[in-house]
């Protein structure tokens, strides 16, 4: 698309903002009949517990079967795919917001996560993956003699 | 583009729906992971149904921040051919499924030639 605003301004900025936001809408609408090669993006946290990390990913309508964690060499991926049920695909959609696909996220542990002991739990669409800290990395509270 | 920068960092939480109409009724479906059962409300009044709950999430101490919680409330207005009084609906795997039969009187029928 050629461009009548210079690149830089204001106005040209909002505009490229809102042709993609434009593409996005109209590619989520694409959705559910065309499921192949689209990804989507979980939202995931990571909060600093004083002994653990704990990450928490946001799945709705996946099975634990439809998820895989993968350890290697300290970065932690979580992968997966949401399929949407082959009965529901014949019916009419009046309206249709969630996205469904495949989707891949990758994170470098920090150094202090004892990998060994790293557990995952899925409940409620919601994974929670607990990374406790080696023992060095500990918060410890240090006497005054 | 400041207005559009802005809505991506306040954002408020707005479940994604669904909503799919079959020969015997329609499906709502909301994603909205890690509820409690007991905090989602769904009533109908007339040829309205609303629904609401509170998605509550860890916000302390967070290195990494993408998840968002809060309050919502959406409403759907009901076509006339739905039976709100049967209204059934489940929360699995931080899905809500909100079935809406139709009235038996306006279903598809199949009509047999004599």
């Amino acid at each position: 698309m050629k461009s009548l605003i210079k690149h830089g301004s204001r106005l040209g900025w909002a505009l490229h903002d809102l042709r993609d936001e434009f593409e996005r809408v109209f590619r989520d609408l694409e959705g559910p009949f065309d499921p192949d090669g689209r990804t989507w993006s979980p939202p995931i946290d990571i909060v600093d517990k004083d002994d653990k990390l704990v990450l928490t990913a946001e799945l709705p309508g996946l099975q634990k079967s439809d998820i895989r964690i993968d350890l290697q060499d300290n970065v932690l991926t979580i992968e997966g795919e949401k399929q949407y049920k082959s009965e529901e695909n014949k019916s009419n959609y009046y309206h249709c917001e969630r996205v469904y696909g495949k989707f891949s996220r990758s994170f470098t542990l920090p150094r202090k996560v004892d990998s060994a002991g790293i557990m995952a739990e899925f409940k409620d669409g919601v994974l929670t993956i607990t990374m406790p800290k080696t023992e060095d990395a500990k918060p410890r509270q240090i006497e005054i003699k | 583009m400041n207005a559009i920068s802005a809505r991506k960092t306040d954002m408020i939480f707005i479940p994604p729906t669904e909503i799919i109409e079959s020969r015997d009724g329609y499906t709502i479906t909301m994603e909205i992971p890690g509820l409690d059962k007991a905090d989602i409300r769904i009533w109908s009044e007339n040829n309205k149904l609303m629904v609401t709950a509170e998605k509550k999430i860890d916000t302390e101490g967070r290195l990494y921040a993408e998840r968002i919680g809060g309050k919502f409330a959406r409403w759907f207005v009901l076509p006339e051919d739905c039976e709100a009084a049967k209204v059934e609906a489940e929360y699995v795997d931080g899905v809500i499924r909100i079935v809406i039969p139709k009235s038996e009187k306006s279903k598809a029928k199949t009509i047999t030639i004599k």
